[in-house]
């Protein structure tokens, strides 16, 4: 669905992005993971079309971005930033329904009230559809962000840190919705900062540090202890339980 | 996925207090025709609203005016309904630019004033006095004005060309260091204006905004701008809606930002332009209108544009009808009672957005 062919992006004199290739598959849960500054949004940001790579190519469905019009790229790929401070104070209801933009043309109809209230439905939130996003907690409106993406019913689901601002509940939750949305051939592709959820529920995982890509593949083999202790500089201590499940614990060396 | 059984974290948290759109509409609309009748009734020459009914059944019935008539009829529709027209003009135009330029820069607290049109006209229309020119012709200052605010608007778009990738802080710092050029060289041109002519109190009464003696021909100079700045600003506002997600999502969402932007500087510009041009520099209109419409009714431009134009023209109606009949026999600078209603408002407003 996705693939990034030798991306490289600068700011200024640093390089972000170096020579980056992977190939991504559709249907999947992605998970981008990597410490601090080694170039997570950035690779997220390329794929979702807002920045362009310097060298390099990236492409959706065997097409390069560069060459989708605005609107296709509005109805293939969704984009959700981390938590932002939104200025003006609209309903989580009317927020949801402007993530239909680029299908309703600004001019939202029946269907697109519907579709946005099943969104935020489907995230449990359907509650808040009255209230304005500037009264919302970060957990709720980062809620209401994934919904207004879920509404917009794009194939790619491009997410920065969904579960910065969520409790525990709320991020199996969310993980739990957007593997249903992947079971129905949606490419969820998202950066996180929790090794172990990822590890537990994403399919696929890209292993960034220092702008490069250190390991791509299935989650439990990717995030493995060298991998890990290579690109965080801990230790990790992997155990299994007999009914199957591992459980990880990190330590400083 | 299904509902968190979790307590309520925010049930404390007031409860959305919009007012419905028709109420909001029908409200507006009948306090302007209140404002605008008001207007029409009072004035230093007493004639009233029930004169200007019969004037107008006897011209519909085909009967011929008495003499009396024909003076009343003039004052009403020569000097006092043009005056009404432009001052209701100029309140549409300031509270749709305050709309755009909030929306663009996605602040609140935004005013066309930081783009530095309307100092752009109070420089040049200053140097019109400058050099004795402005008494010539009712348009030599309109006219210096409006070049004035449209080679600002040249400047703040061929900026936004030059460097498409500025951050928007950028090109809001840049058009305040175009306005504190021009306010520092009009205060300069005004001072010297001051110095050498007799027509202080003219150049004064501009820089203050006022609708004295504005006609017929002040509202067919301000109307195409004023009308072509509102097309220019219709077509962006739900691109404008977008934008409040931010910059990011709006381009995800396949809003050209750049090409928004630069619409919004135009549309935004020339509303003031044309506004400015025959009224002169009318402050806080184009910043309150916006905001209070915006906790009224909610956020959505296109409803915010339609009751902010109506709000805006019931406000400066009212402000030039406290002007005018103030002071009697002469009359306040209606910039002074606008400024005078929307400080407290402001401060009001800051107070509530501190409490949050």
């Amino acid at each position: 669905m996705i693939s990034v062919r030798h991306a490289t992006l600068k700011k200024g004199r640093s390089l972000i992005l170096d020579d980056v290739t992977v190939e991504l598959p559709s249907g999947a849960l992605i998970a981008v993971i990597g410490p601090n500054g080694a170039g997570k949004t950035s690779l997220l940001r390329l794929m979702a079309g807002l920045d362009h790579p310097d060298s390099g190519d990236v492409l959706v469905t065997e097409k390069s971005l560069s060459q989708l019009t605005g609107e296709e790229r509005a109805t293939t790929l969704s984009w959700v930033p981390t938590d932002s401070p939104l200025p003006f104070a609209f309903t989580a209801l009317e927020t949801v329904i402007l993530g239909r933009f680029a299908t309703s043309k600004g001019a939202p109809g029946r269907t697109d009230t519907e579709k946005s209230r099943a969104a935020l439905a489907a995230l449990g939130v359907q509650d808040l559809a009255d209230r304005t996003i500037t009264t919302l907690s970060s957990g709720e409106r980062q809620k209401v962000m994934v919904a207004r993406s879920l509404a917009a019913e794009c194939p790619v689901m491009i997410l920065d840190e969904p579960l910065a601002n969520l409790d525990i509940a709320a991020s199996l939750h969310l993980l739990k919705l957007l593997k249903s949305r992947t079971a129905l051939g949606t490419t969820v592709c998202a950066s996180f900062h929790d090794i172990i959820l990822a590890r537990k529920h994403a399919d696929y995982v890209v292993l960034l540090a220092g702008g490069k890509v250190k390991a791509v593949g299935p989650a439990e083999k990717t995030l493995s202890s060298e991998h890990i202790r290579e690109v965080f500089g801990v230790n990790t201590t992997i155990a299994h339980s007999s009914d199957g499940k591992s459980l990880l614990e990190f330590q400083l060396p | 996925m299904s509902p968190h059984a979790r307590p309520q974290e925010s049930h404390h948290v007031r409860h959305l207090r919009r007012v419905p759109w028709s109420a909001a509409l029908g409200g507006s609309s009948c306090l302007f025709v209140v404002v605008f009748l008001l207007a029409f009734n009072f004035s230093s020459v007493d004639v009233g609203l029930k004169d200007a009914i019969e004037l107008i059944a006897n011209a519909l019935s085909g009967k011929t005016f008495t003499p009396e008539q024909h003076s009343l009829s003039a004052i009403l529709f020569e000097i006092r309904l043009p005056r009404i027209v432009v001052a209701a003009l100029c309140g549409a135009a300031l509270s749709c630019a305050g709309v755009v330029t909030q929306g663009v820069f996605r602040n609140p607290l935004a005013s066309p004033s930081l783009l530095g049109v309307e100092s752009g006209a109070g420089l040049l229309a200053a140097v019109a006095f400058y050099f004795g020119v402005a008494h010539l012709n009712t348009f030599t200052v309109p006219i210096a004005a409006l070049v004035g605010a449209l080679a600002t608007t040249a400047v703040l778009v061929a900026f936004s060309i030059r460097f498409p990738h500025w951050p928007l802080e950028s090109l809001l710092l840049a058009g305040f260091a175009v306005n504190s050029l021009q306010v520092a060289l009009t205060s300069a041109v005004v001072a010297l204006v001051l110095e050498e002519h007799q027509q202080g109190g003219a150049v004064l009464q501009w820089m203050l905004g006022s609708f004295s003696g504005r006609g017929w021909e002040h509202v067919a100079m301000s109307a195409p701008f004023i009308l072509a700045g509102g097309f220019v600003a219709t077509k962006l506002l739900h691109r404008l809606d977008a934008l409040a997600l931010g910059e990011d999502v709006a381009t995800s969402l396949n809003v050209d930002i750049h090409g928004l932007r630069r619409r919004a500087i135009v549309g935004a510009s020339l509303l003031v332009a044309g506004a400015v041009a025959v009224a002169g520099a009318i402050p806080f209109v184009s910043l309150v209108v916006p905001h209070f419409t915006r906790i009224l009714i909610g956020p959505r431009h296109k409803r915010l544009m339609i009751i902010s134009a109506i709000n805006g023209m019931t406000l400066v109606l009212a402000a030039d009808l406290i002007a005018r009949t103030i002071r009697p026999p002469g009359e306040l600078e209606v910039g002074i009672v606008t400024s005078l209603i929307g400080t407290p408002l402001f401060v009001a407003l800051l107070l509530q957005r501190g409490r949050r």
